[in-house]
């Protein structure tokens, strides 16, 4: 359905007014019956849906410009807009919360340092476990402002936030959002964020079997393995990057890329031998075409040299 | 005449709409709620309601309550020597109050409007549609508690303009919605819920903190044993005390010995902490699906029994930063909103500017197979085509595509759910559909989702090259058995022998002063052995007048030992 589409179907010209669009949606929805007409009830839907963004747009057009003369067109009721308080809360930033604003400004200060200074990384966690207490993370406007305002100011601030992401993720329980069909936008990145620096944590620990792979992976070494290496590290780099792409793609990004790019190549070429094409001939078969072929010519050869 | 029925897990109503407003309808007690539970009595005869509740301390074995938990499962519940299924017994609740319409209204009612849980699974629903069939109403429509709730407050605030969120803990289910209103159109903006929440995992933590306190005196109890019964009983008092006082006596009697242990507000809230955590979740989701902030909302409408329990309140106040609006009755908005329901579906006069439109809180979509970006396959991954809080009636349709070349057939497994991946997700059917055989992706299926007002899902698939359509029908094994045989169950549950209407409040009373009996001990027992026996006296000589005044008293004489009788 086409911008103009959705207007004329609620019967409406062109405008800015949300309020307009809500009623006229309101008076097309009083004539028909939803039970019995549902392509025409997703038709109105569709309609609403297109004409409000629209309107929003349009509205938002017009705060930009100027009050007035934009985009109007002849909607006589029309709300009464008064621009001057809506620039007025566009203006003036959420105002902080008195008694955490310590904590916040700390965090600030240590997620994006001034030059010359230095992030302190015990006093951020100290920081942002004091703003966690906060006995307003009981509401529900608090906790998810201060859960959105941590989330995005923490992705920001990669890598300096490490240290509280995997401990603002336990809180949150933001890692369900990893298997969530619709997971929220923010908090699934800050999610898998937190779920990489946990698969880094795991990685760096000298007994994990894939330790050494991982070391060869984001370490550069500059130049090429040498075959040893290659021998003994070949197999666990293979598992190590297709784990790695499957569950934690950028952890392998972060990686160096030629390096990357080198065991990959590395790993496809040996892989690649292995591999028998599913029509082709199999060297078994080859060994016995080329016993038979030897027969035959040997009783040739007899033949004619009886 | 169509009625509307709330039928909860504990209590259910029937109201209907007349002359502008919805009204409630009393049962043969007099009362406006009817307890959701169904026993046998010693002689074959069915009760309903109240005096059904009373037996359930003391036959255990004879009488099924909170079942609505089990709707939509294949588990049987025994009474007496027959099984029935939770729809058989949902079924015998709303033909009581089918009746009870029917007697207040002087007339028959052939159709209802019921409310089901907004979180209630297409499972459940069509469970619940089954039970109003067997009672023989035919359903016009399922409606949401909390979307039923929000029209009885709506219809009296058609001025609120600002959205208003509906918080609806009952005794089984939780739910929020919330809400906005506009030009006369109630418009459900997002629902989020817990179908596994309410009133009796209260009445749990009291069981096991008694359980916990009487260890080593008590033997090991399970749901349906008679001790358990008569915990559950003195749970539900204690708790309903605890509403009242900030201590509250657990007592109960159990093999001749009586066990008192004393609960406090104090320790109750702390025992019940992780289900006050668990009432967080929908309330988070529901405003940020909606897009909404606390501070924008114009109220919190309280709704469903388990509210009023103080530490529910107190957690509400807190988690919202402002007081709750409890203007609404908790235990009747969802049947009066039911009857609106019922007013609009006629087309009602009195509700012409009047519109509602709900959504569906969950997420439908289907089970494909992918391939990653290394060219490996992964399977049971969840392809959304309803996405949750999508305006119904809704339709939507979806093309998959072949994966492998050749491909015979293309399986369709139907889920419901928010998870990535499908074993997260409920299943709710399959389908296999024939394609012709070409190579991969060159051959796609349509598949349509509609998703109708009432809540349920129906799917269309078709092949657009071979023209071959298949229309899926969302039931399992058990469903499409359960579906089948419809006509004979109703005629067997028609069969069974109902206890007399009018002898109901005598039924009540009855089971009532044997409850009392059992639960008491040395002269409080032998006192209430005596109003029995004088009880039962009375109701020999059969003197209706004499009945009714012996009834009153030994009512009051109970009250005195246990307190006031409660719904």
């Amino acid at each position: 359905m086409s911008v103009g589409q959705a207007w004329r179907q609620l019967g409406l010209d062109p405008c800015h007014d949300e309020r307009a669009v809500k009623r006229a949606y309101a008076a097309r929805l009083k004539e028909i019956d939803p039970d019995t007409d549902v392509e025409g009830f997703s038709r109105l839907r569709a309609a609403l849906s297109i004409a409000r963004a629209d309107a929003q747009r349009r509205g938002a057009m017009r705060e930009t410009i100027g009050h007035g003369e934009a985009v109007d067109v002849g909607t006589g009721a029309s709300a009464p807009s008064n621009p001057e308080s809506a620039l007025e809360a566009i203006a003036s930033p959420e105002p902080a919360p008195d008694p955490a604003k310590p904590f916040v400004d700390a965090i600030v200060r240590n997620l994006f340092p001034q030059p010359g200074q230095r992030s302190d990384p015990a006093a951020l966690v100290g920081a942002v476990t004091a703003l966690l207490e906060d006995p307003r993370m009981e509401q529900f406007d608090f906790a998810g402002e201060t859960e959105e305002w941590l989330a995005s100011t923490a992705l920001r601030a990669i890598p300096l936030s490490d240290p509280i992401v995997v401990m603002l993720a336990d809180r949150f329980k933001w890692e369900a959002q990893l298997d969530r069909a619709h997971p929220n936008r923010l908090l699934f990145a800050a999610a898998q964020r937190s779920n990489d620096l946990r698969c880094i944590g795991v990685l760096s620990d000298p007994d994990h079997r894939w330790h050494n792979a991982w070391q060869a992976l984001s370490v550069p070494k500059g130049g090429r393995p040498g075959l040893p290496d290659r021998l003994r590290l070949s197999p666990s780099v293979t598992e190590l990057i297709s784990s790695l792409g499957y569950n934690n793609p950028s952890v392998l990004q972060q990686c160096d890329p030629e390096t990357v790019e080198y065991w990959a190549q590395a790993v496809k070429g040996s892989a690649s031998a292995d591999i028998v094409p599913a029509n082709g001939i199999s060297w078994f078969a080859w060994l016995a075409i080329g016993w038979l072929a030897m027969t035959v010519l040997a009783r040739v050869a007899s033949a004619f040299g009886q | 005449m169509i009625v509307g029925i709330d039928l909860g897990t504990t209590n259910s109503a029937v109201a209907y709409w007349d002359a502008g407003e919805a009204r409630l309808v009393p049962n043969s007690l007099g009362q406006l709620v009817t307890p959701s539970a169904v026993s046998i009595d010693d002689d074959g005869e069915l009760l309903v309601g109240l005096p059904a509740r009373e037996r359930q301390p003391t036959h255990p074995d004879r009488t099924a309550t909170a079942f609505k938990r089990y709707m939509g499962t294949s588990r049987k519940l025994k009474l007496g020597r027959k099984e029935y299924a939770p729809e058989d017994l949902s079924a015998l609740v709303l033909a009581s109050l089918k009746r009870d319409a029917e007697v207040h209204l002087g007339g028959p009612v052939t159709g209802a409007v019921i409310t089901v849980p907004a979180y209630f699974n297409d499972k459940q629903r069509r469970a619940t549609r089954r039970a109003g069939e067997l009672a023989g109403l035919k359903v016009e429509r399922l409606i949401n508690e909390p979307t039923a709730a929000a029209l009885a407050f709506g219809i009296h605030q058609r001025a609120v303009e600002e959205p208003f969120l509906v918080f609806d803990l009952g005794g089984g289910t939780f739910d929020v919605s919330l809400v906005e209103m506009f030009e006369g159109i109630i418009e459900v903006r997002a629902s989020a819920g817990d179908n596994r929440l309410g009133g009796e995992d209260f009445n749990r933590v009291l069981i096991d903190f008694a359980r916990e306190k009487l260890a080593g005196v008590l033997p090991e109890t399970h749901e349906g044993e008679a001790l358990y019964e008569v915990m559950r009983d003195a749970a539900e008092r204690a708790r309903r005390a605890l509403s009242e006082a900030d201590e509250a006596p657990y007592r109960f009697v159990w093999d001749g010995r009586e066990h008192r242990i004393a609960v406090t507000a104090d320790a109750f809230a702390e025992r019940a902490e992780p289900l006050i955590e668990r009432l967080r979740e929908p309330v988070l989701r529901s405003l940020r699906d909606g897009s909404t902030k606390v501070g924008e909302l114009s109220e919190i409408v309280l709704v469903g029994g388990a509210t009023r329990m103080p530490i529910v309140r107190k957690a509400v106040t807190r988690m919202f930063g402002r007081f709750p609006d409890t203007t609404v009755h908790p235990d009747h908005a969802v049947a009066l909103g039911a009857a609106v329901q019922a007013g609009l579906k006629r087309r009602d006069a009195d509700l012409d500017e009047v519109r509602l439109t709900d959504v569906c809180p969950f997420t439908l979509g289907v089970g494909i197979s992918e391939r990653d970006a290394r060219g490996g396959r992964r399977d049971g991954i969840f392809s959304p085509i309803i996405e949750r809080n999508t305006v119904i009636p809704a339709s939507r349709v979806q093309r998959y595509f072949t994966m492998i070349d050749n491909q015979e057939t293309i399986r369709l497994e139907v889920y419901q759910g928010e998870a990535r991946h499908v074993v997260d997700n409920v299943w709710l059917g399959q389908l296999d559909i024939p394609v012709p055989r070409k190579p991969a992706g060159e051959v796609g299926v349509d598949c349509r989702f509609t998703y109708d007002t009432s809540g349920l899902l129906e799917v269309d698939v078709s092949v657009p090259e071979t023209e071959i359509s298949q229309q899926l029908l969302i039931y399992d094994r058990d469903d499409a058995a359960l579906a089948a045989n419809l006509d004979a169950r109703r005629e067997a549950l028609a069969a069974l022998k109902v206890h007399p209407r009018d002898q109901a409040a005598n039924a009540a009373l009855l089971a009532r002063a044997n409850r009392c009996y059992e639960g008491y001990l040395g002269e409080t027992r032998d006192y209430v052995g005596s109003l029995l026996s004088h009880f039962e006296s009375v109701l020999a000589n059969q003197d209706p007048r004499e009945i009714e005044s012996a009834r009153t008293e030994i009512a009051r004489r109970l009250d005195e030992i246990e307190g006031e009788q409660f719904l």
